[in-house]
């Protein structure tokens, strides 16, 4: 009988369940890896019930029969009372845990523990490209005079559904605080005609069919025709707007877009209208930045959406390498730049 | 013979803290860091720069372990690198038949030297050897010195982190919504540029009371999710 040990985080606890989460879906669904039918879950004294009970439903979301375990122990890093019943044992597989200090224990207590003397144990690595799990199983036999212990390990990557959401990344710092923008089968007629004067004609007629016929505000205006743009991509899983950051509420940081691609790539992508390319200059270097998002910087990237005639004037007036994790995009080709984005393998 | 094993993080100067923490408990020790692409030229210069210290690229590892004494006893420190490279550089010790001792970082959160040991399993204890600023300068790249200088980064030797202190203008308290906006990016830009090149927890950044610009709690607020340290 498999069992997976999994260590309760005490940061982090929705990216925590989501690795708990697709790491049970794919014992399940991949040929080769065992049936779990049990799952030990270590945690210590300063974990209340409801974090523990919000790893408890994730298990039990999952497969409901999986007999559960719980294990206190004195501190996260001092696991002295895993042994005995809950000890090591063969067939075990262990989620790796974050910190450096309780996977030494682990690989200590692998190499060390009386309870596990021989047999197979299974390591899961949920890598940060969100996509793969890397699997390590070891072989361990105790044989020679001194029965001083083998080990063999062998590494296996292996392809995982997409369990993150954005909307868990993104509640935490901005206090829920966004829009969410739905799909859309088609972009509205008022904005496809915005859209063919933005790409065509000059910035004051952009802006009197915006003002006209959108939005008072030609800013907020560009932005929902952005938004009908957004909305209408095949390459995108979620879609927020107006997303406030800032402690209690008080919105310290206003960005215009965070998309989440098919890939699992975070998009950040602000909206200018103007005509003037030091604005757009300014705005390119403040995307260079790295979002307050908990999540791995190798798959944000930022995106400034305006008008072609200013997106053609920024890449030929300026130099491309300077910034080139920004991408500068326009009405008509951002929703490309995002598939590309989406279908890349790795970075920029 | 003992050898420290470990794959180097991005955090160089910490890599390099281990090590000589290792190499000072005697002569019989010694330290093979194990690089990356991205790692490679700041252990190459730790190895010029005290001659117990091996760096040895990962693809090469195997061929070390293959030539390697039998009387090698392995101490393997948990904690620097990705969990991917510690656990690629640990496959390739088991699979040589090695089993090694492992080692983690222990630290307060004060961060300060003498609460800082590099700790086994079995309750064996080495503390933390302090990098002095000259050694820091002596193995720096010099865009690295430049880029320190000119942000006025200073090395902690207490802390063996880079303080980043926000400098402020004169004129910062008459400065309206927009420029607080821009200024604070600046900031923001300098501080990742600074973890970007020296590894994320080797930098600290901080600011004064912004109180005393007047400046409202907003810029607090997102001084402080970037991962500033610093008053209201």
């Amino acid at each position: 009988m498999s069992r997976l040990i999994f260590f309760a985080q005490p940061h982090n606890i929705e990216w925590a369940v989501t690795k708990l989460n697709s790491t049970l879906h794919l014992f399940q669904q991949q040929d080769g890896l065992p049936l779990i039918e049990r799952v030990l879950l270590l945690y210590d004294n300063s974990f209340s019930r409801d974090m523990i009970d919000e790893h408890v439903n994730a298990i039990k979301n999952i497969n409901y029969k999986i007999d559960l375990d719980e294990l206190v122990t004195p501190t996260l890093g001092e696991v002295s009372n895993w042994n005995g019943d809950y000890g090591l044992r063969d067939k075990d597989w262990i989620l790796l845990p974050h910190p450096g200090i309780l996977l030494g224990k682990i690989l200590h207590e692998i190499t060390n523990s009386f309870d596990f003397r021989e047999g197979n144990i299974g390591l899961c690595h949920p890598n940060p490209d969100g996509k793969t799990i890397t699997m390590f199983a070891l072989h361990k036999t105790t044989s020679g005079p001194a029965g001083l212990p083998k080990i063999r390990m062998k590494k296996v990557p292996l392809e995982t559904d997409n369990f993150q959401t954005l909307k868990t990344i993104l509640d935490k710092p901005s206090n829920g605080n966004y829009n969410t923008v739905l799909p859309l089968a088609t972009i509205p007629m008022v904005h496809k005609r915005a859209i063919d004067i933005l790409v065509k004609g000059t910035h004051e007629e952009s802006l009197k069919y915006i003002i006209d016929n959108i939005n008072k505000s030609a800013g907020f205006g560009f932005e929902s025709i952005v938004q009908s743009i957004l909305s209408t991509s095949r390459d995108l899983t979620e879609i927020y707007h107006s997303v406030s950051f800032g402690a209690d509420n008080r919105e310290s940081q206003e960005e215009d877009f965070f998309v989440l691609t098919k890939s699992q790539q975070i998009i950040w992508i602000s909206c200018k209208f103007t005509k003037t390319i030091g604005v757009i200059r300014n705005e390119v270097k403040r995307l260079r930045l790295i979002p307050p998002l908990t999540f791995p910087k190798e798959r944000i990237y930022s995106i400034l959406a305006t008008s072609r005639h200013m997106a053609e004037k920024y890449y030929s007036e300026s130099d491309k390498d300077e910034y080139p994790d920004v991408h500068v995009c326009h009405v008509e080709n951002i929703n490309e730049k995002i598939y590309s984005i989406s279908n890349r393998d790795g970075g920029n | 013979m003992q050898v420290a094993v470990f794959p180097s993080g991005l955090s160089s100067l910490n890599t390099l803290q281990c090590c000589l923490s290792f190499i000072s408990e005697g002569d019989n020790w010694t330290c093979w860091i194990i690089s990356t692409p991205e790692t490679r030229s700041a252990c190459e210069r730790f190895e010029e720069y005290n001659p117990k210290i091996k760096a040895i690229f990962h693809d090469d590892l195997e061929e070390e372990l293959e030539k390697a004494n039998d009387d090698i006893e392995f101490n393997f420190l948990v904690g620097p690198s990705t969990r991917e490279e510690q656990l690629r550089t640990l496959s390739l010790l088991f699979n040589h038949s090695y089993i090694p001792k492992f080692w983690f970082i222990e630290e307060s959160p004060g961060r300060k030297n003498e609460k800082r040991f590099l700790s086994s399993y079995t309750d064996t204890k080495i503390p933390m050897s302090i990098l002095e600023k000259t050694v820091v300068r002596s193995v720096l790249l010099a865009d690295d010195l430049s880029f320190i200088q000119a942000n006025r980064i200073i090395w902690d030797v207490q802390s063996s982190r880079f303080i980043y202190n926000i400098q402020f203008p004169n004129n910062a308290s008459r400065f309206g919504k927009i420029k607080i906006r821009d200024f604070q990016d600046e900031a923001l830009g300098i501080f990742q540029e600074a973890q970007k090149r020296f590894g994320k927890h080797a930098v600290e950044g901080r600011h004064p009371p912004l109180g005393r610009f007047g400046w409202h709690q907003n810029a607090h607020d997102r001084f402080q999710q970037a991962g500033f340290r610093g008053g209201r």
